[in-house]
């Protein structure tokens, strides 16, 4: 509760961490979950450096997602800790998680502006209006990946490769320099898989780091170059070639997998 | 001209009446507050919370009553106070427990809802004041209640007013709300808050038992028309007035009881907007 009214303060103040360019983006050292039901992931130790493009894989089960969460700050860690800049995670708005499809409600009433004006949130602060700055980099965002023209949509009209391209313009609408994506790829087909390769190719260019998770590994061999292969420990994360051997799948996934 | 007469005396007849006049302004002001209220409500699915919370508030009104001696502001004072403790103490098991958050709203609903029937039943006359407390006695409010439901209703709008975009974000995606670093515990706190107050302005309009659907029955109605929260609450308030209006001008003629009158103008523009949805579905 403590930490809450400290975020209360923060919000209503606008007060933000700063930024030290010259330490890696994400440094997770030792980070240990564990969930009623077992251990989710343990002994988390790597370094990312800003711009990078991660994709993290791993069977089902693997803690992908709650590795993710943990980076993002929506899951505490039992042990270990995140540093994003070298600060705890707690003073930044520069993560932005997108979320699974199936948890968000698509009947509630906003249409695309309105969610992706959620990712200035913090930049408005409290009993504010948006400003001409607000409004220009919603536009911008919403430009960027390709939905200008359904900026008055309700969610629910969208499909949804345009919903994971909406969430994308909302993270960078909030400034985000460090994106997470949880499985952005699923119920995707081939050319809507395309479209949000593109936008990560965009995000590369502008400098963004991008760690997203994915249980396909042919649709992830098809982009990526940077690879993390987990099962409730790393594996191995490095260049694909160099991770995704057969000797690490049949670790990650049991033998005679692929 | 015989047609338009008659229809202005329909019109003015029963506001010659004071008692009308601020029941009737004592509706609206309720509609508008519950149906911005009742949006998020219905929106974060806390129907139950509200229904429950309003009961949860009996004993208060108990307390006020056996100590006051029937003198309504002090009903109010001790309604808050009870609604307030009602909804931190329901927060304060599901958060300390394993026990989830419906289940510790029912627990507390029902042991406060009989805590407050237990106290009234001491008083001799306690089936007319419970029927009051149960079903509202909104043409028995006097002036310095109104000043108390203008006044709340004032603070609960300036609230949300300050706190939309937070109150939206935290409705529709808490991760978002969580990344942000916006101050969610607060925030679910405050919105508690605001519905509890919101139950006891209400109250005096429709009682204990009701409601729940000024809070959540116009908002239902908005919500089925409407694309984006503004407009949905913008529209709750809407059906609320004239939903007031009508229930008490139903109430006077047909001589029915007006805070079971007002409900039921919410449930019927609910039932047509419904019907008239699904046709055009057909």
């Amino acid at each position: 509760m403590f930490q809450d009214l400290k975020r209360l303060r923060q919000h209503f103040s606008r007060s933000r961490v700063p930024h030290h360019k010259d330490v890696p983006i994400l440094q997770v050292s030792n980070v240990y979950v564990s969930y009623d039901s077992g251990v989710a992931i343990s002994d988390i130790n790597f370094t990312v450096n800003a711009g990078d493009s991660i994709a993290i894989v791993g069977p089902n089960g693997a803690g992908k997602s709650t590795l993710l969460k943990t980076i993002a700050g929506i899951q505490d860690a039992d042990n270990g800790n995140v540093q994003i800049f070298g600060h705890d995670p707690g003073g930044h708005i520069c993560i932005a998680y997108v979320p699974q499809r199936k948890m968000i409600d698509w009947q509630f009433p906003v249409d695309v502006t309105d969610v992706v004006m959620m990712g200035r949130i913090s930049q408005i602060g409290l009993f504010r209006k948006t400003s001409k700055l607000d409004r220009k980099a919603v536009r911008e965002a919403l430009k960027l990946v390709g939905m200008e023209q359904y900026k008055d949509r309700q969610i629910n009209e969208l499909s949804v490769g345009q919903q994971q391209r909406m969430f994308i313009a909302r993270a960078l609408a909030q400034e985000t320099e460090l994106l997470l994506m949880d499985e952005p790829l699923n119920g995707l087909d081939a050319s809507y898989r395309k479209e949000i390769f593109d936008i990560l190719d965009q995000l590369k260019s502008m400098g963004v780091t991008v760690l997203s998770s994915h249980h396909d590994l042919d649709v992830v061999s098809e982009y990526f170059e940077k690879v993390m292969l987990l099962n409730n420990q790393i594996i191995q994360i490095g260049m694909i070639n160099e991770v995704l051997t057969s000797e690490n799948l049949s670790i990650a996934y049991g033998t005679n997998v692929i | 001209m015989n047609a338009i007469d008659s229809l202005i005396e329909f019109v003015l007849l029963p506001l010659q009446y004071p008692f009308m006049i601020r029941g009737i302004v004592a509706s609206v002001l309720v509609g508008i507050v519950c149906s911005v209220i009742g949006s998020y409500v219905v929106l974060r699915r806390m129907a139950f919370y509200g229904d429950a919370l309003a009961h949860s508030i009996l004993p208060g009104i108990a307390i006020g009553y056996l100590v006051a001696g029937g003198v309504n502001d002090a009903l109010f004072w001790w309604a808050l106070v009870t609604g307030i403790f009602s909804s931190l103490l329901i927060r304060a098991i599901s958060n300390t427990t394993k026990i989830n958050r419906d289940t510790a709203i029912g627990v507390i609903f029902a042991g406060m809802f009989s805590l407050g029937i237990a106290l009234i039943s001491t008083v001799k006359s306690y089936s007319v004041d419970l029927t009051h407390f149960l079903f509202g006695n909104i043409l028995g409010i006097d002036n310095s209640e109104l000043w108390l439901i203008a006044g709340f209703s004032a603070f609960v709008l300036v609230v949300v007013v300050g706190f939309y975009r937070e109150l939206m974000v935290l409705s529709f995606d808490s991760v978002l709300a969580e990344t942000l670093r916006l101050p969610v515990r607060s925030l679910d706190i405050i919105l508690s808050l605001l519905i509890a107050v919101t139950i006891v302005v209400s109250l005096q309009a429709v009682g204990v038992a009701l409601t729940v659907a000024l809070l959540i029955t116009p908002a239902a109605t908005a919500y089925l028309v409407t694309k984006r929260l503004k407009a949905m609450m913008l529209i709750g308030v809407t059906i609320s007035i004239f939903s007031g209006v009508i229930g008490l001008y139903l109430s006077y003629y047909l001589s029915i009881a007006s805070g079971a009158s007002i409900v039921l103008s919410c449930t019927g523009f609910f039932l047509f907007v419904w019907f008239f949805q699904s046709i055009r579905r057909l």
